[in-house]
């Protein structure tokens, strides 16, 4: 097997709680209990589980963004908490997030422009600004939206073309890996398969890898490969999504499974057929 | 038939802005017999908060409701605020979404809950507190665990969307509205408060209109259904007629484009991973909604005359004295599933 992109080793965060008095005891909440993941290039990956499983923590830790209190994250061979600040930036190149919110994780107020070069400006010193809008016009392309959005603002869109500039200011780095938490969540149906459609011509496209986090069963099932359940920051099975999804071996993925409301499922007609 | 509890006749919700006035919602026929569960689908924009909102007499202050609206003989649309606050509460009582922003934060839930029966039904606090003590029994919230004096924010999501559903039955209402009751919920949590509510209507006998985004949710918990588009009603009938027709192609593209229709379709092996099939485009704004069928744009079976005039709910068919009924000149007739 090649090298895994993504290499998550043992991670465990906590939390500072807050104390009741300046004299008792600091209480830490463990968040994540020593959890361990591998993504290969190419490969999608779904982290399904419930508010307060720990999956939104696992994502900020993937990101650099909390340093977990034990464990190791690697990515393309390199420990992102053992690096630099020189070494970090350069290899934040390489992977990217996705947020939920396409109304707040857009500031209102930048052009689509500085909004997709933003990473390149922070990022990759020196690209001139020639170079900057050449790629934001090469990722907009890509992201199916006219070049002549790079001048307007995010109020100016809606909600799924919003999402659709998140998208290409996770792409101008040309990351190898995005973290996707809850990218389809605030979309509309038939949005959400649109979007949908978009990540997985992308992966194919640039053969990028999805971290991708979701408590829908039914996005992740579209749009991964693999899939890892966590309930209360553990993970309790992990496999081929249509295996896990089709057989659950877990009794809580079989729980989460079934809870799932499905058309022509019969369910809860019982008693009512007889009236 | 007996006279059903809720009629819409040519209702329309509008708008004025400046000197023109928009159809928020248009021309909308509903029935709701006693004792029927109708589910209202649609994406956001397609005007199915502000049916329920109209029902409730809960519209914002600029919109106007044009059309009848009849509940069991009394035309809410003509009524007095005062009068219609004898029947908001006690005669139909509605449950939102979020839980958090719904309920009250500085004020016990008892109160909140025991508040209808005093102000409806004349009771005195200590009468009406110890029916809310009966009803959380009820929702699943016992004593002593959850008491009355508890505060919403001592609540979990599931717990709170309980509460919520103890108040809005509390004066024992002919009609229950929910709007998007378990969107906010995980799907654990969905499943009980969906059998939560959906004993309390086996045992009360209660109406309900249900809300929703989620064709699981509706095929599960109703047995007619109301497909909305633009503001429009664009397929009805038995739940279980039009999920196995869809004659409407937005009814189709929707679901085709949810998940749970990318589950029921075969996967290629070895190919690429199937795409979802998505509908094109967007929804119309409100302000720029066409004079045609207000689907033909995004509608893969678009003909020339789609785009002539505004097509009619037309029935299909009728079983069990339910009429399946589409907006659409050329409804597809094969079935999704039999």
């Amino acid at each position: 097997m090649t090298q895994p992109l993504l290499k998550v080793t043992d991670v465990v965060r906590e939390y500072r709680l807050p104390r009741p008095s300046i004299f008792s005891k600091q209480e830490w909440l463990r968040i994540l209990h020593g959890v361990s993941i591998e993504i290969a290039p190419g490969e999608s990956l779904g982290i399904v589980g419930e508010s307060g499983s720990g999956k939104s923590t696992l994502a900020r830790a993937v990101m650099g963004l909390e340093r977990p209190q034990s464990g190791q994250i690697m990515i393309g061979g390199k420990d992102i908490y053992a690096l630099d600040r020189t070494s970090l930036r350069d290899a934040r190149k390489g992977f990217q997030a996705i947020f939920q919110d396409p109304y707040g994780s857009l500031d209102p107020r930048h052009t689509v422009r500085t909004i997709i070069s933003e990473p390149v400006v922070s990022l990759e010193r020196g690209v001139s600004a020639a170079e900057r809008n050449r790629r934001v016009a090469e990722v907009l392309d890509a992201v199916g939206l006219p070049a002549a959005s790079a001048d307007k603002y995010p109020h100016e869109f809606s909600g799924g073309q919003r999402q659709r500039v998140a998208i290409a200011r996770a792409l101008i780095t040309r990351p190898s890996l995005i973290v996707a938490d809850e990218p389809v969540s605030a979309l509309d149906v038939s949005i959400q398969a649109q979007v949908l459609n978009l990540m997985m011509d992308l992966q194919e496209k640039f053969g990028l890898s999805y971290l991708f986090i979701s408590h829908d069963l039914g996005v992740v099932r579209a749009i991964t490969d693999r899939v890892a359940v966590i309930h209360l920051g553990r993970f309790v099975e992990q496999g081929p999504t249509g295996e896990v999804f089709d057989n659950p071996q877990d009794p809580y993925t079989q729980a989460l499974v079934a809870a799932v409301p499905k058309p022509f499922s019969g369910r809860r007609k019982s008693k009512r057929q007889q009236n | 038939m007996t006279q059903p509890l809720l009629r819409m006749a040519d209702l329309s919700v509008e708008l004025p802005i400046g000197d023109t006035k928009i159809d928020i919602i248009a021309n909308t026929n509903l029935e709701l017999g006693r004792g029927e569960r109708l589910g209202i689908v649609g994406e956001s924009g397609s005007g199915k908060s502000i049916t329920a909102l109209a029902v409730m007499g809960l519209l914002p202050q600029k919109m106007r409701v044009r059309g009848e609206l009849i509940f069991d003989g009394h035309d809410l649309a003509k009524m007095s605020e005062e009068t219609f606050c004898k029947f908001r509460g006690r005669r139909m009582a509605m449950i939102f979404q979020e839980p958090m922003t719904a309920l009250n934060p500085v004020k016990p839930i008892g109160a909140q809950i025991a508040e209808g029966r005093i102000l409806h039904l004349g009771e005195t606090r200590a009468d009406a507190e110890k029916r809310a003590r009966l009803l959380l029994d009820k929702v699943g919230l016992p004593a002593p665990r959850f008491n009355l004096d508890l505060y919403p924010h001592q609540l979990s999501g599931g717990q709170r969307q309980r509460v919520m559903i103890a108040t809005a039955i509390a004066c024992e209402p002919d009609l229950l509205i929910a709007d998007e009751p378990t969107t906010a919920l995980d799907v654990t949590v969905q499943a009980q408060i969906l059998d939560l509510l959906n004993d309390l209507i086996d045992d009360t006998g209660m109406t309900l209109m249900l809300i929703t985004h989620d064709l699981g949710v509706v095929s599960e918990m109703t047995n007619r259904i109301a497909v909305m588009y633009a503001g429009r009603v664009v397929e009805t009938g038995r739940t279980d007629d039009v999920f196995a027709r869809m004659a409407h192609p937005y009814a189709r593209g929707l679901f085709a484009a949810s998940p749970h229709g990318a589950g029921l379709m075969p996967r290629p092996a070895g190919a690429g991973r199937p795409r979802l099939t998505a509908i094109p485009g967007v929804v119309p704004d409100p302000f720029e909604r066409p004079p045609y069928c207000t689907f033909a744009d995004r509608c893969g079976f678009v003909r020339d005359d789609c785009r002539q005039s505004m097509p009619a709910l037309d029935l299909l068919s009728t079983n069990e004295g339910i009429e399946h009924r589409a907006a659409c000149l050329h409804p597809c007739e094969s079935l999704v599933r039999p």
